[in-house]
Order: C-alpha cells, then structure tokens, then sequence
C-alpha cells in the first residue's frame, strides 16, 4: 500500500475532518521533545506520518487498528504529546498517528466509590479541576500536568511529584479500556482488588503504544485538605545526608507528598534564592490533619538523627513558594522551542534511573566521575547534577540532570551530548541492578538495553508483543530494539 | 593572507566560586570558555577563509593546558594552527608581562594581520591587543564593529568604529592588530560530529618559556608592573521576600512597589 492509497483508505473510514494531513502539524508528529533542539532547528533525520487521525470512539479505533494490522500500517498512539523519550518519534515512511483529541470525555466522577472515570484524550488538569471543585484530588502532578492527557500518562507509566504519598499511575488506576491491533476492544473492570490471575491492567499501564491502545481509564480520587499543607527545607553538606534522611522517613513508615534530595549543581538551578551552594533536602505533607502532624513530627524526627549534615533550615515560604511553581505549562514548553530556534541551547536533559538505598549513592557517584572523566564533550557542560524526587520503603529514583553548550551542528547534537552521558548513566545503572528508566518509559532511544533490564524477565516482555502484536505494527521501535531504527539512533 | 587570532579561554563568570577564607578564586573545575568577542575574531578570520580572502587561520593563546579541548575545538571548526603558550611561571602575570609573552611569540610565527577580541569577560582592561601592537611597532585599532573584508587585498583594513555619538571609519595599514568588539553574528562554524574524529595532531601545539626564552624576572608576578592586592567579590545582598496572593491586596503591593521603582508610571 503506499501513502495515497492509505490516506483515500482512512479517508473512507473516518471521513475527511478527521484525518490532518498539514506538513506543518505532520512535522510537528514526527518527533517528540526527545529531539527538541533538532525539531526546533528543523533538521530532524526521521520520516513525518503519512497522517495524524483522531477517532471519536473506541469503535473507530477498533476499525483503524484492524485496518493498519491487516496492511501493515505502523501506528503511533498519542494523547498530551509530551513524551519525552522517543515514545511518539516516528521511523516508518507508512505511519499513522492516533490521536486522542477527541475522546475528551470526563465520563464519571464517584464520589462515593472515590474513583473518576476518563477517556484517553482528557487532560489530567481537566479532571484535577473539576475534582478540586468539589474537595478531591486524583493525586497525580507529573511537571507536565497543564498539557498531558490520560491515555500518554497511563501508557508511559507517568509517575506525579506526589508519588511518596499517592503512588504512580500503576497504583491509581483502578481499570481501563483497551484496544488490541485486531481490533479486540478489552474493559477491565473497576473493583477494589481482585485475585483472577495476574494483574492483567499491567499490560496495558507502561505498554507505550507497542502492544494496545488505551481509551478509557478508571482512576482513583483523593479527598483534598490544601489548608494542611505543611513545607520543610534543609540545606545539606553532601547528597548522602539528603538521601539517608529521605529513607530514614520511608522505612519508619511515614509518606510526605514531596520528599527530596538534590545535589549542589542541581540545587543551584532549581533554588538560586537560598542554596549557598549547598545541597538541598525538601519536604511536603498534606492530608488531614493528624496524618500531616503525625508525618510532620516523622520528618522533623529524621532531620534530629542526620543533624550532623544538616547545615541550615530553610524558610517554609520559600518551599510553599516553589512548590507553587513546579508544573511548566504549554506556555513554557512553546518558549523553550522557541529559544531553541535562536540560541545554541535549550533547557537540558534529564535521566532517570532508579535502585535501592545501598545503590543509590554510589550510582550517583560513579556515573558524575564517568562522565567527568570520559564523556569526551565535559567541558561543554554547563550542569550536571541529580536530585532524589520519588522514594519508596526499599529505595528511591535518581533524576540525573545535565544542560551543555551545543557546539555542534543541531543534527548531530544527542550523538555528540546527549546519548554519550545517557549511555553512562545506563550502563552504571544496570551494573549496579538499578533500573535504568523510572518513569520516563523505555521510548526509542534505551531499547537496546531493554532485554537487559528485564533479564531472563525479557522472554515474558516477548511474548506479550509476539502475543499481542504479531505482525509489529504498534509503536514502531518503542521498547523494543529494532535493527531498522539503528540509523536514527546511532 | 595568513590571520593570527588572539583567543583566550576565561572562566564561565556566571559559575564561579570564590573563597572567602582565602580571597581566592576556585579554579578547580572551573568551566573555560572561549572568550566571546575573542569568538566573533575568530568567526570573522573563518568567513574570510571560506571565502577565499584569507589563506590560514592560527589561533595563539595564553592559559592552562585546560584550554587544550577548547584550541582542538577551534580546529574542528575550520582552524588550521593552534598555539598554546603554557607555562606555571606564566601564572600571576599582569596585561604588560601577558603582552611581552604573545609579541614574543607573534614575532616569530609570521602573520599579515592579527586579530583580536577588544574586551575579555574575566578582566575586561582592553589592554592586551594595543600592547602587543605597541611592542610590534604595527598599528592597532579597537572596537571594531565591521571590517571591509575588499580592502584586505589592498594591504590595508577598512574598519568601522561605534561609538554612541558616532560611527568612525579607519583604514590602517597592514599589518596591525584588529580588535573587534563581540557581534551575535557572524558565528563560530558548528564542529560536525565526523570532525570529532578527525586526527589534530600535527596542528595544536604547546610552547613553554624555554622556546620563547623569557627572563624569569621578566614573567609571572615578578615581571608585572601591576600588582593585585586584594580581590573583593560584589556580594548580591538577599531581597527581603514578600509574598502576597493573587487578590486585590496582593496586586496592590506589587503595583506600588513597581510605582516606587520607577517601572511604571
């Protein structure tokens, strides 16, 4: 089939309105903000889709779906666009981007079975604010919260800067809607728990658009008490006192929304206004009001024992202010690629990796003195850093951070920067058994570490592509290494 | 017409730490960069090249052996020579004894035109590019907004001069020392990813004072006529921090407060 015929096929089955053929907005498709600065310079190496659908109902998907498996059309499912990894890059010359624009629909707010009912297409600020209206929360705020949709959070596996205390989106969904390359169109249904075999809602959450497309998701709600919100800071001698103060939090059992740690370098660029060029240890409780004092009196508890590496408190105003400032918003990310057309820079990269609280230092340690010492471009680097932002009973993530002076042509910019520190990073990590990707998602640019991260693990992860998508037309390259995409990622 | 370019590498300013125990500043890892107007020289001598109005390009610098990845850098930009002029008994010289050390190595490594970038970022005297002229015998000018690339092949530099009453045009006889001041354009050429892996050797070299053969009381902080007696860092006293809500109060406050200031009237 070539690309006239497939856009007359589509064309027949959705009908004009609904299939965007712009150059403008094809471009724009054909990468996502893993290669910003090249798409903002215009010099992207990867084919744009032959077009960008946006189906009305799960039925179209159904139809669209069994349409491309049965001609082999690659199929990149999108709703928010604000993947960060590869995940929406486009390396087929035959692809169609299904986008969730119109599956906008708030279905169900249950308030007293606390659980909100979405398609895929709506902006999780949508429900955040008509939950706010009526005293809930859903409890999730991934710094892309103003711009991303439900059907990108649950598919990448998105995690919230209040994961300690609400969980990432695996432990918010409650159940979905899902729709296979046949066209078998799956409801997972909205209990509390359940014991019918394996959980099958994990092969849709994180799939990445390489096995389903996901179009309806159940998600649990929050009574919210923003009067309770309680702030801490602390500036730190090194990162090792901010993490152990972190786990000493965890393992006794309390759960702060916000429980940070972050290194000097990043801390100076998160906190210009108070670091002193020293580490920064910050935290959040919310809740009611005896679970925030209970976990107020865990913090302060935790900060007593570590006070040898405490060097000052910070004023609370300043975190509450900060706080208020986490999200960047469509504005933000319309301005960074805009500067990006001008300047030889943009707003850095980020990587990240997550292990237990034995690792985690050492992990850090091992991947800044690589990349100081190997990382042939260091003396571009303009920051590289980390901060701890997602704790857990047995560990916690390390979000590397790193911005550079492009000195290279845009084209080149991720082999000559990006991919050198990236591949460092990984590399430590799964020596260290780390994982290599904590909630970014795998995307297009770590699947050749994919089968080790997994393990012998790989032969299940298989098995459900082989299972759910034998003839390979879901996400071309996502998760899964491909010989054929080498050329856009070497 | 083979141009020499005086390029300096000099601290990222905007990163820096200082000891205040030591009044000192902390070098160790302090991030180097091409100093900017220095970069506008070097891009100017670059367009030339390709244009085929210069035959070479030679990059000369005084620094660390730290500046070595930024001088291959230059080269993988289209550079052909690189000099590194490094030596430990270098450390702690003045503009004057800086000055001495270049034109003892300019005058001998042959060159029809030499530029300059007008102001560095770290010390911003201006003096070194009049200094080195002034030691060469060979004219100078400063400041330089735009150069007639045509009258190159007249043996002369047609140059343009801002100042903010006026724009002056010169015409200096060649050679002489151009120093330019920093423009956004043209650029430094980007350095391509298979230049990343193309051999220098060959092409960056390092000189010490036994090449050039410097009198040790003419170097270092002996030979400097200027002496640095302290180092006072501008420290940036902290804001008082309000915070006030979105409400009518809140605007209130930042209303008057701009008014006060003078942003708005």
């Amino acid at each position: 089939m070539d690309k006239d015929l497939l856009l007359k096929e589509v064309r027949a089955l959705l009908g004009d309105a609904q299939v965007n053929t712009d150059p403008e907005a094809l471009y724009d498709a054909s990468a996502d903000r893993y290669k910003k600065y090249a798409k903002a310079r215009r010099v992207l190496d990867v084919p744009p889709p032959a077009a960008i659908v946006y189906p009305r109902s799960t039925e179209e998907v159904a139809r669209l779906l069994s349409f491309c498996n049965e001609h082999g059309i690659n199929v990149i499912p999108r709703a928010g666009k604000t993947s960060t990894e590869g995940g929406l890059e486009n390396w087929k010359e035959l692809t169609l981007v299904i986008d969730a624009l119109h599956l906008d629909k708030i279905l169900k707010i249950d308030e007293y079975n606390m659980q909100a009912t979405v398609q895929a297409g709506v902006p999780l600020q949508k429900l955040e604010d008509a939950l706010r209206e009526r005293g809930y929360t859903t409890g999730h705020s991934p710094q892309s919260k103003p711009v991303a949709k439900f059907g990108g959070l649950v598919a990448t596996r998105s995690i919230g800067q209040f994961s300690t205390l609400y969980g990432g989106i695996e432990d918010m969904v409650v159940g979905l809607e899902c729709v296979f390359p046949n066209g078998q169109i799956c409801r997972i249904k909205n209990v509390p728990r359940r014991s019918g075999g394996p959980d099958i809602r994990h092969i849709a959450i994180g799939n990445e658009g390489s096995l389903c497309y996901i179009t309806e998701v159940t998600v649990k709600i929050y009574r919210y008490f923003p009067e309770n919100n309680r702030f801490y800071g602390y500036l730190t001698k090194d990162l090792a006192t901010g993490i152990q103060v972190l786990r000493e939090v965890m393992v006794n059992g309390y759960r702060p929304s916000v429980a940070r740690a972050y290194s000097e370098e990043d801390a100076r660029q998160h906190f210009y206004h108070f670091h002193k060029g020293k580490c920064v240890l910050l935290f959040m409780a919310e809740g009611n009001r005896h679970i925030v004092d209970a976990t107020c009196k865990g913090i302060e508890e935790a900060v007593a024992k570590f006070k040898d590496g405490i060097l000052e408190q910070v004023s609370s105003e300043l975190i509450e202010n900060w706080f208020n400032h986490l999200n960047w918003s469509q504005q933000d990310i319309d301005d960074e690629f805009e500067g990006m057309k001008e300047k030889d820079s943009h707003d850095g990269f980020t990587t990240e990796v997550s292990a237990d609280w034995e690792t985690i230092p050492k992990l850090y340690d091992n991947v800044i003195r690589r990349i100081r010492s190997e990382f042939p471009r260091a003396h571009d680097l303009t920051l590289l850093g980390g901060h701890s932002s997602h704790s857990y009973i047995n560990g916690t993530n390390m979000y590397f951070v790193y911005n550079y002076e492009i000195n290279c042509a845009p084209e080149d910019e991720m082999r000559v920067y990006h991919h050198p520190i990236q591949r460092i990073i990984v590399e430590e990590t799964l020596k260290l058994g780390g994982s290599m990707c904590h909630h970014h998602g795998i995307g297009k640019y770590r699947n050749e570490w994919t089968q080790q991260e997994h393990g012998s693990a790989y032969f299940m992860l298989k098995k459900l592509k082989e299972a759910f998508d034998p003839n390979g037309i879901m996400n071309f390259g996502a998760i899964f290494y491909q010989e054929e995409g080498a050329k856009f990622q070497k | 017409m083979r141009i020499v370019c005086l390029a300096k590498l000099v601290p990222d300013v905007d990163n820096f730490q200082y000891d205040h125990e030591r009044s000192a500043l902390i070098r160790e890892n302090v991030r180097l960069l091409l100093n900017p107007a220095d970069a506008t020289a070097v891009a100017i001598a670059l367009k030339l090249k390709a244009d085929s109005r210069a035959g070479s390009v030679h990059t000369v610098t005084l620094g660390p052996r730290s500046a070595m990845p930024h001088l291959e850098d230059l080269l993988r930009r289209g550079v052909d020579r690189a000099t590194l002029i490094s030596d430990p008994a270098y450390a702690g010289s003045d503009t004057h004894v800086t000055s001495h050390i270049l034109a003892a190595f300019l005058s001998r490594c042959g060159f029809d035109v030499i530029f300059a970038g007008t102001h560095t970022l770290d010390g911003g005297t201006g003096h070194v590019g009049p200094q080195v002229a002034e030691i060469l015998g060979i004219p100078h000018m400063a400041g330089i907004s735009h150069m007639d690339p045509e009258s190159l092949s007249e043996g002369r530099a047609q140059v343009r001069v801002e100042s903010e009453e006026a724009s002056y045009t010169f015409a200096l006889q060649l050679p002489a020392v151009l120093g330019f001041a920093y423009a956004p354009e043209p650029k430094l050429p980007f350095i391509r990813y298979e230049a990343l892996k193309r051999d220098l050797s060959g092409r960056v070299e390092v000189i010490d004072n036994q090449a050039l053969g410097l009198a040790p009381e003419q170097v270092g902080v002996l030979g400097s006529l200027t002496r640095v007696r302290k180092i006072h860092v501008k420290g940036f006293r902290s804001p008082n921090t309000r915070f006030v809500r979105p409400d009518d109060e809140g605007i209130e406050r930042v209303y008057r407060f701009l008014r006060e200031k003078g942003f708005v009237r």
